[in-house]
């Protein structure tokens, strides 16, 4: 319309059309994370209701041990690897290939720890899924952060793979800021969790 | 052997097209957004055609009491029903329009991740398969999500193979709608043409976008809810039988009617009524912003879908469990005022999409006579549940596939190539208004005491509005046409494009500065001339 | 940049907020409450996102050639290459999902679907790089493809479609297992042949076709496995009810609880659990003696025929290995006694072993 007159960017040199395309992977993987969070917002909203609904009643169950040294440790293990990413995503911008590789296998190495820790977790429980309600939200609060948290290693592992294959770079960064934002969205999906079952009780 | 180890920097303009896909490789390997549109909408009516089936046996007497048909959680075809009309249908149907005509609006050529709707298709088509298998392999009693009473599992007792598959497959299939959701946000966001600005962008689009945010929102916790009925009935958990807090749970988590995807399919429909009517007046609509916007308003308000299922607020105004569901209504009004506010002076013709736009607003005037019925003459069933729910089938289902029918017969030429004529819309809106009046029927009739057999009018109900699905069947199957690009003088920008378009889409993208580009050229062409 | 979207994303997290608010004052609704807040979280961070990662919306002065401008081109070289793997994934996914639902079995085999379909997709992308020759093509189709993913892969589909078929067999009656095995057979026949009288195939059809089939028979074969075998009889016909011998298994111990067989004949145990444990039947000399019987396990609701060639006339022991308190004797004598047909209870699983 006359009214309003824009001068619009010629195509496919800049504007939207490149920018727009560059910012595809890591914008698709933060909204689907998005979605995996709200998962835990779901199950830490049963958790809530179950521990206000029966009041009168224990929550948790008495006698229920936690482990908190491998939970907090668990913690301590994805801020570490979200730091690592970090690192790695630094190094692919300034092309420290040496660095950017480095970084990945240590971020893959603290993520399948992470997994195995939280695997070890899970299988410690003193309480089976059907001992209780409290049981088996817990269940539901450390394995959806177990099944996200292996989908992230997973992105992370064939990122990596791709540094290896010299794929990765400057120029298609928007690859390692997915890889990284998935990881960012694994740890905070156990922080959650963690603060739910471990800390607020 | 020698391998030269130069590699030569990247340069996407020297890649040539891939190659087109042929065969059955067209099908299983595409990531054409209009071939996954397209198979997303089969899917979705074959979803719905099952359902209406499955609804119509259950109204048979000899199926069974059919009195309870949508508070009764056993029965499994009233689950099967339930659960293959809005879990998996409606939005099969949603996710296949968006998919095909999103892109075509925003002068894209492609989806933003087309591997990843791929993905979230065949995920759809996996999980319908275990739902399906689940009603078919045994006999086991399988709760609908459509009643507000969850489920009894027996403490430290395994469920059925049945119960399991079908809590596995609405989470497969759950997965599949959240991707396609999130895909279908980037697309909008990331792959407009250059230069499209959103605040032009036209309202299927708005709504779209607004959509799949809600969709982003609101699966996740219905996956959360599956995981624990999953954890309940695999292990005998007991997690439902815990209390107040824990029926708070099933009903925000897993009642279909206290989630927001019982209202944001609802509100798609909005956007896609807002480019019918400015197509069919010729012009755009007055305040077009203000359409746009509640285009975008109304998927996003079915959020407060979650606090409508606290029965602690009973509301006056069913399906709407609480006077703030109603919320969802106020930017369907203001739509549906613009509208109004631009028949003034317009030349209107009326295309085949429009007609179950118009059965749309017949439905409307039938909810709000029931309801007056309900509240001013006192009669004691109109307060029962079954009563109640009359006015979710017309709402829920009635409503939102007249929406999207109207939107397949809109954009049928850019489908297949085939121009739908005004006795085909008028066959299909025709079918699905009847069909969902009478399958409606029933429950009012059975809420105010009307005798069992009543239920016979549901199953014809059924098999009409079966029969109602079954006519976009030819827009969506079938060897291409070749319709005009523009059959219908449409304002917006996928009208542009050939009917059905090219590989690419556009071979050029006309020059976006309004909401209503074509009506640009037009009137500047005609102005000049 | 904040673009409309992003302030609609905003928008609406403003708006859970107010009414999640709302609704813990009102109602004390934690659910509700505890979604909505989340809700609200979620819808900021996807505004923040947006800002991050979508483009602009610009707007600058307009300048004489732009606003000359009335279209725009598209690079029409960047359309969406076709690609099987997200239909391998969501196999694999569908079958994580039977798994869970079914066994631990499934979900194996569904991690490995996934393995291969994330690797093959990671492979295709790989290959889609502009820094990707076709001398790379070569090199990985002559290194690995051929000496080894070939013949693999040709393995892992004709063990697929042994163990499918299997099932399948196993699943139908014995007079329509060969009728299906003759239609199979020649409907492979035929469709090779038919491929073998076209001129050219492209790789992408082979390809489509043998996933196709291989999900065929692969779905027919769960299909085949979730129905479950059916009963079987040993191979020579019925058992003779002077040869065939019940005992059954409960939580109360074994029925009956002493056990009568004719000396050095062969005979069959038909062994029913009907317990909620798995059991392991043995026969002994005596209490902790030679074995005569090794253990036959018994999964919980199954119904074995175990084939035994019994010794010579006198007393020995049987015993539960997992449970040795249940147990009693085994009495061996010069005559026959009749056999015993034991009820199989409901679904029962039934196999044959013989007795080593």
């Amino acid at each position: 319309m006359a009214s309003s007159m824009l001068a619009l960017p010629a195509a496919g040199t800049t504007g939207a059309g490149v920018e727009g395309r560059r910012g595809i992977l890591p914008l698709g993987v933060t909204i689907v994370g998005a979605g995996g969070l709200m998962v835990m917002g779901g199950l830490v909203a049963a958790y809530l209701a179950l521990k206000n609904g029966v009041r009168g009643v224990d929550w948790p169950p008495e006698d229920t041990s936690f482990d908190n040294y491998t939970a907090t440790t668990l913690s301590l293990t994805v801020l570490m690897a979200m730091i690592t990413i970090e690192w790695a995503a630094y190094a692919i911008r300034k092309d420290f290939r040496g660095q950017a590789l480095f970084a990945f296998g240590l971020t893959a190495a603290l993520a399948i720890a992470h997994l195995n820790g939280l695997g070890y977790l899970i299988n410690g429980f003193e309480f089976g899924v059907a001992d209780s309600a409290y049981a088996a939200v817990v269940h539901a609060l450390t394995l959806v952060p177990f099944l996200i948290g292996a989908i992230a290693v997973g992105a992370v592992v064939l990122v990596g793979l791709r540094a290896v294959g010299h794929q990765l770079s400057l120029a298609n960064y928007a690859l390692m800021r997915a890889a990284a934002n998935a990881w960012h969205i694994a740890a905070i999906a156990w922080v959650i969790a963690y603060y739910t079952v471990y800390i607020t009780k | 052997m020698t391998l030269t180890e130069t590699r030569p920097p990247e340069t996407p303009d020297d890649l040539a097209p891939p190659p087109v896909e042929r065969g059955i490789a067209a099908v299983v390997a595409t990531g054409e957004h209009k071939r996954l549109g397209l198979l997303f909408a089969l899917g979705g009516l074959v979803a719905l055609v099952a359902a209406c089936a499955a609804a119509a046996l259950f109204h048979l007497p000899a199926f069974g009491d059919s009195a309870d048909a949508f508070t009764r959680p056993g029965s499994r075809l009233a689950s099967a029903s339930t659960i293959f009309a809005f879990v998996i249908g409606i939005p099969a149907l949603w996710i296949g329009l968006a998919t095909y005509v999103t892109p075509l609006q925003i002068g894209g050529h492609r989806l933003a991740m087309p591997r990843l709707h791929s993905f979230a298709l065949w995920l759809f088509l996996g999980g319908s398969i275990l739902a399906g298998l689940s009603y078919v392999i045994d006999d086991t009693r399988l709760n609908s999500l459509a009643s507000s009473v969850p489920p009894a599992a027996a403490a430290g007792e395994r469920a059925a193979d049945a119960v399991l598959l079908l809590i596995a497959g609405l989470v497969i299939v759950a997965v599949g709608t959240l991707l396609a959701a999130a895909n279908l946000l980037v697309t909008v966001l990331n792959r407009r043409a250059d230069g499209l600005r959103l605040v032009h962008m036209p309202a299927f689009s708005w709504s779209t976008a607004a959509t799949s945010l809600v969709l982003v929102l609101s699966t996740p916790v219905f996956l959360a809810g599956l995981v624990l009925l999953y954890l309940d009935q695999r292990y005998g958990s007991a997690i439902f039988a815990s209390g107040i807090g824990a029926r708070r749970i099933w009903e925000h988590e897993l009642w279909l009617l206290g989630r927001p995807e019982a209202f944001v399919f609802f509100g798609a429909t909005i956007g896609i009524y807002c480019d019918i009517v400015a197509t069919v007046l010729r012009r755009p609509l007055a305040f077009h912003a203000v359409s746009r916007a509640a285009a975008a308003a109304t998927p996003l308000f079915s959020l407060v879908a979650w606090v409508g299922a606290t029965s602690l607020l009973d509301s006056p105004f069913p399906p709407f469990g609480t006077g703030l569901a109603v919320l969802v209504a106020i930017p369907a009004a203001l739509a549906v005022l613009t509208f109004l506010a631009s028949v003034r002076g317009a030349k209107a013709r009326l295309i085949g999409g429009a007609v179950p736009f118009l059965a749309h607003f017949l439905i409307d005037g039938l909810l709000i006579a029931v309801l007056v019925v309900a509240a001013v003459s006192e009669i004691e069933g109109a307060e029962t549940g079954l009563y109640r729910n009359g006015n979710v089938t017309l709402f829920m289902l009635g409503q939102t596939v007249l929406g999207l029918a109207a939107g397949y017969l809109y954009w049928g030429p850019k489908l297949r190539g085939r121009v739908p004529s005004l006795g085909m819309g008028a066959a299909t809106g025709g079918l699905l208004l009847v069909g969902a009046v009478l399958f409606a029927a029933p429950s009012y009739l059975m809420g105010l005491e009307a005798d069992n057999g009543i239920a016979i009018l549901g199953a014809v109900g059924a098999a009409i509005f079966a029969l109602g699905v079954l006519t976009l069947l030819p827009l969506v199957v079938g060897p291409a046409g070749d319709a005009p690009s523009d059959p219908y003088e449409g304002l917006t920008l996928e009208w542009s494009a050939a009917s059905p378009p090219v590989r690419h889409n556009f071979d050029e993208v006309p020059d976006v500065r309004s909401p209503y580009p074509l009506y640009d050229t037009r009137s500047t062409t005609e102005a000049s001339a | 940049m904040f673009n409309a979207v992003s302030k609609t994303s905003f928008t609406a997290a403003a708006g859970a907020l107010v009414i999640a608010i709302g609704a813990i004052v009102a109602t004390s609704d934690r659910v509700a409450f505890t979604v909505l807040m989340f809700s609200a979280a979620i819808a900021a961070a996807i505004g923040i996102a947006i800002f991050y990662f979508a483009p602009r919306d610009p707007v600058v002065p307009v300048s004489a050639e732009v606003e000359a401008a009335t279209v725009r081109s598209i690079d029409v070289t960047d359309v969406p290459r076709q690609s099987p793997w997200p239909l391998l994934g969501a196999v694999a996914v569908t079958l994580l999902g039977i798994g869970a639902a079914l066994g631990k079995g499934l979900i194996v085999i569904g991690l490995i679907f996934a393995v291969v379909a994330a690797f093959a997709w990671l492979g295709q992308v790989w290959r889609e790089h502009p820094s990707w020759t076709q001398a790379m093509t070569d090199r990985i189709n002559d290194r690995f493809i051929v000496p080894i993913g070939l013949p693999g892969t040709i393995l892992v589909l004709a063990g697929l479609s042994a163990v499918s078929l299997s099932r399948i067999f196993l699943a139908v009656s014995k007079d329509a297992a060969p009728v299906i095995g003759i239609v199979v057979a020649f409907a492979i026949l035929g469709a090779f042949y038919l491929l073998s009288t076209r001129d050219t195939l492209s790789r992408s059809t082979i390809s489509a076709l043998v996933v196709v089939s291989a999900l065929l028979i692969a779905g027919a074969g769960l299909a085949g496995a979730l129905k479950g075998e059916r009963e079987f009889h040993h191979a020579g016909g019925e058992h003779s009810s002077e040869n065939l011998f019940g005992i059954r298994a409960d939580e109360d111990g074994f029925v009956p609880a002493n056990l009568q067989f004719p000396a050095e004949s062969q005979v069959v145990i038909e062994f029913h659990n009907e317990g909620d444990t798995e059991r392991a039947f043995a026969i002994y000399e005596e209490k902790g003696g030679d074995v005569l019987l090794e253990a036959q396990r018994v999964a919980p609701g199954a119904t074995v025929e175990i084939e035994w060639s019994t010794p010579a006339p006198g007393t020995y022991f049987y015993q539960d290995d997992l449970n040795p308190d249940d147990n009693g004797n085994v009495t061996v004598v010069e005559d026959a006694s009749e056999g015993g047909e034991v009820d199989p209870g409901t679904n029962p699983t039934t196999t044959s072993t013989t007795a080593p």
